[in-house]
């Protein structure tokens, strides 16, 4: 099955040690948030989890693999296939309309373009986002610019889906809005969802609490 | 003042790696510039005739034109230095904010902004005019006999003119750069932010034409006894040339481009072109130049073959020395583009590595690149060289005695070495675009 895990991960930057020796499994279907406060090492810990970064030390399993020592190019087409990646500010294509942006996952993986368009468009609707299709991000407000991103995130309908503070910048209706699609959507796909949020009302909606602090988790908190 | 140069110090101390960057590429533009200006007023200082495989330069006749063509070299470099001018300009502009709300008026921070260019310019034109000197005066010691009259030093007044030239140009334009940025404690806004040209630049066009080819012939440069229509047909579509700005062919064809775009790379690429097709148009515009007058002088070395059946050497070198400068040309203009992808992915680092955290595979980016320069370099590239070719045709159907054989593979082979170059400084980015997307970008402030 498609467990999560991390077994004595370290990972510094310099002389900041970011990770120091954690460990950590996250079962299938499973809805974990990690939080902690600001330089805890969430990020980093989401970026060895999802095979973004190669921690310098300790191992990192998915789907009964070892990840960690896969090539780049491997690790790619890992991320590409079975993962979804959603970051605090959307961050899309600027040029590129919303209904174009979340079209890109199909179109690199080969799809022809009327296709990966008509597909992209269901993705926006079912985002709430239809009537945004045809604009740019420069014209979106945080919250239409967040559901775009999430719609890209599923698109390719991934087994597990990351999240770095996916409502940070946005206020509590918005960020409400596109944490039920984030997690409805998972719940559909019966996909891992691995959330880092410093909001509690983010990690009230998840399975189980991960708590950093200073590289390390200082504890669990069950729902 | 003297506390302004104070302030410069330190902050070219603390620049960030961009901005170092920014200042080296600017000294090298300098020096380049520097040392096409000497090598014009080295020409000019020849005397009598010389040996004829110096080319044009050999010949009192044809050496004004050649010292002109040497000048002209400073358009490619005008091109490459403006692309370098907009780089890091998201640092300097976070940095402009930050010493208003430190105290600093207006005045002085477009001062300090002109003080930073003048002083690449500086350092550029004194290490060019350096290393022009000691190279030349070393060739003349090892390569001429002393008494030939090639061997002549570039007389110190011309010396420092050009570098004078140099520096000035460099400080005004750094003054002027500044003009268009208000930088308010609270942030800077554009005050004429990416305004479209004028509708009168676009008729200068005419002019403009015209004046080429009448300083190019007074020159030396064009045989005015060639038959009037020619040099007239010429003018004409040169001018049609410099009407139908390479920008807005640029953004054309990437329109185009991106409409039947079937791969994610082909649709990235254009919609970035379509987005900002300028930098790209002023580049090419000066390769699309190098192309047009590559493509005519491969007529007028068919025609020299032809009715001389000349393999004298004034005329092989002459002809060796303008595809040599037109080469230089391109490769200059080519590096400009190098610097816009410096630019390019300095702005878009977050929003590639999320493509790439995502899984999307560099190789794919990279793709996106060299389309780029496909897409945009392509078009201009092929109306420059038919520019170049077309109207000499038309006037070489009437002689028939021309070559044909020579011009028309000159001229793709002109058009292919401008796609090139913008093909290679894609390539060249390739490892920019590697440190661009790594996860390091990801983090958020
Ligand atoms: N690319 C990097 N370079 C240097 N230090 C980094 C880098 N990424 C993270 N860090 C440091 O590692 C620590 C953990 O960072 P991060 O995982 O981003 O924390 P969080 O997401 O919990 O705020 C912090 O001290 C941060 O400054
Ligand atoms: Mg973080």
């Amino acid at each position: 099955m498609n467990t999560l895990e991390a077994r004595q991960v370290e990972k510094a930057f310099g002389r900041t040690h970011a990770l120091r020796g954690l460990s950590a499994k996250i079962e299938p279907g499973e809805i974990v948030a990690i939080t902690g406060p600001s330089g805890s090492g969430k990020s980093t810990l989401l970026h060895c989890l999802s095979g973004i970064m190669r921690p310098e030390t300790g191992e990192v399993h998915y789907a009964g693999e070892r990840i960690d020592t896969l090539d780049e190019a491997a690790r790619t087409k890992l991320r590409r296939e079975h993962f979804g990646i959603v970051f605090q500010f959307g961050r899309l294509v600027p040029e590129l309309t919303a209904v174009e942006n979340v079209a890109l996952p199909l179109l690199f993986d080969g799809h022809g373009r009327e296709e990966a368009t008509t597909v992209a468009r269901a993705w926006l609707e079912e985002a709430g986002a239809a009537d945004v299709a045809d604009a740019r991000p420069a014209e979106l407000s945080g919250g239409q610019l967040q559901r775009v991103a999430v719609a890209r995130a599923l698109i390719t309908s991934p087994k597990v889906i990351f999240a770095d503070e996916p409502t940070g910048a946005l206020d509590s209706v918005a960020g409400e809005r596109v944490l039920s699609l984030l997690l409805g959507a998972a719940r559909v796909n019966s996909a891992t969802v691995v959330i880092v949020t410093h909001d509690n009302r983010v990690a009230a909606y998840a399975d189980r609490e991960i708590v950093l602090r200073d590289g390390v988790t200082a504890g669990e908190v069950m729902a | 003042m003297s506390s302004l140069l104070t302030v410069a110090r330190m902050l070219s101390h603390g620049g960030s790696r961009a901005e170092r960057t920014r200042a080296r590429l600017m000294a090298a533009g300098a020096m380049l510039a520097t040392w096409f200006l000497l090598g014009a007023a080295n020409v000019l200082a020849l005397r009598g005739r010389l040996n004829e495989w110096l080319g044009p330069a050999s010949d009192p006749g044809t050496r004004r034109g050649t010292a002109l063509a040497l000048g002209l070299l400073i358009l490619p470099v005008a091109a490459f230095l403006h692309q370098v001018s907009r780089l890091a300009s998201a640092d300097r502009e976070r940095r402009l904010c930050a010493l208003r709300l430190a105290g600093a008026t207006p005045a002085q921070v477009r001062l300090l902004g002109g003080l930073e260019t003048t002083r690449s310019a500086l350092i550029g034109t004194v290490a060019g005019a350096a290393s022009y000197v000691l190279l030349q005066s070393a060739a003349r010691s090892l390569l001429l006999d002393p008494g030939s009259p090639a061997d002549v030093a570039v007389p110190p007044l011309l010396c420092a003119a050009a570098m004078a030239i140099v520096i000035v140009t460099a400080a005004v334009s750094g003054l002027l750069s500044g003009r268009q940025v208000v930088a308010t404690p609270l942030g800077v806004t554009l005050r004429t932010a990416r305004r479209r040209p004028r509708r009168y630049v676009r008729w200068l066009g005419l002019p403009a034409g015209l004046i080429v080819i009448v300083v190019l012939s007074g020159a030396g440069v064009l045989p005015l006894t060639r038959p009037i229509t020619t040099v007239l047909a010429g003018a004409m579509l040169l001018t049609i040339g410099l009407l139908l700005s390479p920008s807005s062919l640029v953004r054309l064809s990437a329109r185009v481009a991106g409409g039947r775009a079937r791969s994610a790379e082909t649709l990235l690429a254009a919609r970035a072109l379509q987005a900002d097709p300028r930098p790209w148009g002023r580049t090419l515009s000066v390769v699309g130049l190098a192309v047009t007058i590559g493509s005519v002088a491969g007529w007028e070395q068919a025609e020299i073959l032809a009715t001389r059946r000349a393999t004298e050497p004034f005329w092989l070198s002459s002809f060796i020395l303008v595809d040599l400068a037109l080469l230089v040309g391109i490769a200059v203009a080519g590096s400009a583009l190098f610097v816009h992808h410096a630019e390019y992915l300095l702005e878009n680092g977050p929003m590639l590595a999320t493509l790439q955290a995502a899984g999307t595979p560099e190789t794919a980016l990279r793709r996106v690149l060299t389309r780029q320069a496909l897409i945009a370099a392509t078009p201009v590239c092929t109306l420059a060289a038919l520019l170049g070719v077309l109207p000499l045709g038309a006037s070489a159907a009437v002689r028939p005695n021309v070559w044909y054989l020579w011009p028309l593979p000159h001229a793709l082979l002109m058009a292919g070495l401008g796609v090139a170059a913008a093909i290679l400084a894609a390539t060249c980015s390739r490892r920019r675009l590697h440190r661009s997307v790594s996860p390091v970008r990801l983090r958020t402030e």
